[in-house]
């Protein structure tokens, strides 16, 4: 009933904008969790790898979306374009930094595996924010 | 070891040169759309936070990578 009546109501703009991000980030730290908790059983060094490469990929993205929604509405449209460029020049800080930590203070590391779970979890918050925001 | 350097450099210098250029004409169109229809404003920028993600997934790809030189390749480089 209020699912139908949500339905007929017209959604704002402002409604639209936003992507469910705690459930977007959310999901991509149980899949990282997941996938090095089932590689656990068979080689440590690439379940934590697996996670290394994981968390490198979501920690970066997420500071870039609090970034982002910061402001949201034409009246801070300078603001959001600020948020844009501080967001992204910090992503790429932080990227760096935590690449370089995991390969000067992580022995022994699969780096294969990092860069494929680094991979997966960018590719996967594409998907996520594409099909999610879709969906709202 | 010097190559392997000037590599790094190039990696990390043209990976922030390309997502800058990107972002700056992203940045731009935003205000551009933003004061064009105001009302757009908040979808513009749910639809541009998506088009930054894929912008930016190579360059990042090529830091991760400069950074596995710098601090593996380069190390184990006879001097």
């Amino acid at each position: 009933m209020t699912a139908d009546r949500q339905r007929k109501t017209p959604r704002t703009a402002h409604q639209i904008a936003r992507p469910p991000l705690l459930k977007i980030y959310g999901l991509q730290i149980a899949v990282v969790l997941l996938a090095s908790v089932t590689a656990l059983p068979l080689d440590m060094v690439a379940a934590y790898s697996i996670a290394i490469g994981g968390m490198i990929s979501v920690i970066p993205n997420a500071y870039f979306a609090r970034q982002v929604f910061r402001f949201t509405g034409a009246a801070y449209a300078r603001q959001v374009a600020q948020g844009f460029y501080r967001g992204e020049s910090g992503k790429f800080i932080t990227t760096l930094g935590l690449f370089a930590s995991a390969f000067v203070f992580v022995k022994p590391l699969q780096v294969f595996v990092l860069f494929l779970a680094y991979l997966i979890v960018m590719l996967l918050n594409a998907v996520l924010l594409a099909t999610l925001k879709r969906g709202i | 070891m010097g190559l392997a350097l000037i590599a790094v450099a190039l990696m990390i210098g043209f990976g922030a040169l390309g997502t800058a250029i990107g972002f700056a004409i992203l940045g731009g169109k935003l205000l551009e759309g933003s004061a064009r229809q105001p009302e757009l404003a908040p979808m513009l920028q749910g639809k541009m936070f998506l088009i930054a993600g894929l912008l930016d997934a190579v360059p990042m790809i090529g830091v991760g990578i400069a950074m596995y030189v710098l601090f593996v390749v380069v190390p184990g480089l006879p001097a």
